[in-house]
């Protein structure tokens, strides 16, 4: 058999072309070899190369399944990393929550102080304004009382008695000032 | 206070006293009232700036060549003013009241100052005796009946 029938051979179970060129490098076609002998040398190089290929898997495996856990690795820290953040703006936001609950308890009292101040205030306002009327009520009865005087003591005056007249004449001075 | 002892002088003097005093400090509000009047007699409110036309319009209508009280000719007197028969120092809520405004003479005005209604007409009464029937005629009635309320 040479070379190339021994490859067709291979080639007809279903080998690769370069694997069979590959199992076949170490007949010699020169002594022009049977079909035991090409088989026996080919199941040879095919029990080595499966285990080759069978090693070649389990390190692919193996990376693959590095690879996995890996990526099983991080997911889990960034599901940690995420669980954290969440939390942490839980914790936040109940804060915020406190505070803003305390701001509107301020708020409200404030309101209220608001309001009592106002009333307050209207009420001095309301009495401020009565007080400026009644100063000035009084003080216009008051001018009042002394016009009338002036003018009942010039009539009086009128009239002719020395003693009366002195003694109207003060009265009508103290009207004046 | 012992009043017994005191003459009618002295108990006028002191009526006087609480009389003429403002009870308010000038409030926020009473301030306000009392600028209203210059924001409608000057032009922005200033003094410097001149009358307002509404202002003056209303001099015209409310008066005419004379002081009602002196009588005399404007010219002669330092020309018309708007005078507050009740100050609106002390009456600030009357400040642009027109029941409260009435036009006389520069002269009259300085004279009667910051004097209150009957202050006044005493004071008219007493110094100048032919002019009073006038000063007694403009008295503001309502305005110091409106005191009552
Ligand atoms: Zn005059």
């Amino acid at each position: 058999m040479n070379k190339s029938q021994a490859i067709n051979l291979l080639e007809n179970e279903g080998w690769t072309k370069a694997d069979a060129m590959r199992a076949l490098e170490v007949i010699d076609f020169k002594s022009n070899p049977d079909e035991i002998t090409i088989r026996r040398a080919t199941s040879r190089f095919a029990g080595t190369e499966l285990i080759n290929r069978q090693r070649l898997q389990a390190s692919q495996k193996g990376m693959v399944t590095k690879k996995n856990k890996e990526i099983e690795r991080t997911h889990q820290e960034y599901t940690a990393k995420i669980n954290g953040l969440n939390q942490s703006y839980q914790k936040e936001q109940e804060k915020y929550a406190t505070q803003i609950q305390h701001l509107s308890n301020t708020n409200k009292v404030l309101e209220t102080q608001l309001q009592n101040a106002n009333t307050q205030n209207n009420e001095l306002v309301k009495a401020n304004q009565q007080l400026q009327k009644d100063n000035k009520d009084l003080k216009n009865i008051i001018d009042g009382i002394k016009l009338k005087l002036t003018m009942n003591i010039k009539q009086l005056l009128q009239y002719e008695d020395s003693e009366i007249r002195k003694a109207l004449i003060h009265m009508f001075k103290s009207t004046l000032g | 206070m012992n009043l017994e002892n005191k003459g009618l002088r002295e108990l006028f003097s002191l009526a006087n006293q609480i009389g003429n005093k403002r009870y308010h400090k000038l409030t926020h509000q009473d301030f306000e009232k009392y600028r209203e009047f210059d924001y409608w007699r000057y032009v922005n409110g200033d003094y410097e700036c001149g009358t307002t036309q509404e202002s003056r319009d209303w001099v015209t209508e409310n008066s005419d060549s004379y002081c009602p009280i002196c009588e005399q000719h404007y010219s002669v007197k330092g020309g018309k003013t708007i005078d507050h028969k009740l100050p609106r120092s002390q009456y600030p809520w009357l400040s642009m009241n027109f029941h409260n405004l009435w036009v006389i003479c520069r002269d009259c005005n300085q004279e009667k100052s910051e004097m209150n209604w009957y202050e006044y007409e005493h004071y008219i009464f007493v110094n100048y005796h032919d002019w009073y029937p006038v000063v007694k005629a403009a008295r503001p009635k309502l305005l110091l009946h409106s005191l009552k309320d």
